[in-house]
């Protein structure tokens, strides 16, 4: 069983969840936290863990609001991506919605960026 | 770009070799390896994006920097420099005049007179309302060149850069003498506002700026003890 995270947000860093029971892994909130690395590392191990679950047929959920990203957040969503759209090509259910502030261009013109590569079915949501 | 392009010449050279096997071996090296090239290239395009992307919040980051750097130094009810920035500024002078040997700067402390009354009579709004008109009746008799801050309250100091005595003095007259002439616009109607200042040259013996501010405040302190309305030339610093 792959276990149930829930990140406590910061001004730093977003507010975390991994639910293993929906399969939706939600990010809110500003990402900058000091190590990137180390604080994205158990969030892609989830993402990892429940897509080498061959046999599940639900749909994995990537869900973002997500309203600043550092480099290196960047970088961890761009893995995440790369993983799910691999994922995707081998016949997994997965799909990203990102919820974007409608005055917040920057993030709205980044989550475009980001998602203009990949195949799996996602939704830019502004409001 | 050159390491992108033999990076591209060697694939297109392994790929050739590739095709050229034959055999259930050959094809899984072939699938394996073209996942491998995918992959690199995916990197590879990853890694130009968040460049792009890097750059962008850095120019950002930048400019933020600027906004609050100005933010910092700059009075936010009257737009003018506040006493950071002329702190700033008067080190930069001094330096200067220091470096140059040149006579150096004029400083004035300008005081309105009985700002608290203002206040106390019309309320706050209002004595507001008299710093922002005074602020705009001070920059538009200086020159280009002075530079003019708020100090503290209703103080107000200006540098004067390239000048002599004879024009500086000459220049401040001509302010107190419009200021006293022309009533400052309020919401209450017209109000007569009178100032009191002190004038005053950098002198080598001056320690630092500092001795030409207190200097300047020194004759500023004697033209309101002597009646105010009006500005005086303050003393030389004491012979060591």
């Amino acid at each position: 069983m792959v276990e149930h995270i829930k990140i406590v947000g910061t001004r730093s860093s977003p507010t975390v969840e991994c639910n293993p029971e929906t399969l939706v892994l939600h990010l809110a909130g500003d990402s900058y936290p000091e190590n990137t690395f180390d604080f994205y590392k158990p969030i892609t191990a989830w993402l990892e863990a429940v897509l080498d679950q061959d046999e599940d047929a639900r749909v994995v959920t990537l869900n973002v609001e997500l309203a600043y990203l550092n480099t290196g957040s960047i970088k961890s969503m761009m893995d995440m991506l790369d993983r799910l759209d691999e994922a995707h090509e081998d016949g997994r259910a997965v799909k990203v919605i990102w919820l974007c502030d409608s005055e917040n261009e920057r993030i709205i013109e980044l989550a475009e960026e980001l998602l203009e590569d990949v195949s799996l079915p996602y939704q830019i949501i502004t409001d | 770009m050159g390491e992108h392009n033999r990076t591209d010449t060697r694939i297109d050279a392994l790929l050739a070799r590739l095709n050229g096997l034959v055999g259930a071996d050959a094809d899984a090296l072939r699938t394996e390896i073209e996942w491998l090239i995918g992959r690199y290239r995916r990197l590879d395009r990853n890694l130009n994006k968040i460049s792009r992307m890097s750059d962008r919040l850095q120019a950002e980051i930048m400019q933020l920097n600027d906004k609050l750097r100005d933010a910092s130094i700059t009075d936010p009810l009257t737009g003018l420099m506040n006493r950071r920035g002329a702190h700033d500024a008067l080190q930069i002078e001094t330096k200067a005049a220091q470096a140059s040997q040149s006579p150096g700067f004029f400083l004035i402390l300008i005081d309105i007179d009985f700002f608290k009354v203002v206040n106390d009579t019309h309320g706050h709004d209002v004595g507001d309302e008299v710093l922002v008109n005074f602020s705009a009746r001070l920059t538009s008799a200086m020159r280009e060149t002075d530079l003019i801050a708020r100090w503290g309250g209703e103080e107000f100091l200006i540098l004067l850069r390239e000048t002599n005595l004879a024009d500086a003095m000459s220049l401040l007259e001509g302010f107190h003498e419009n200021l006293r002439s022309r009533p400052v616009k309020t919401a209450i109607g017209p109000l007569t506002v009178t100032a009191s200042s002190g004038l005053c040259q950098y002198h080598p013996r001056d320690d630092g700026y500092d001795g030409t501010v207190y200097r300047a405040d020194q004759a500023l302190y004697v033209a309101k003890e002597s009646g105010r309305d009006q500005w005086l030339l303050a003393e030389d610093p004491p012979q060591d």
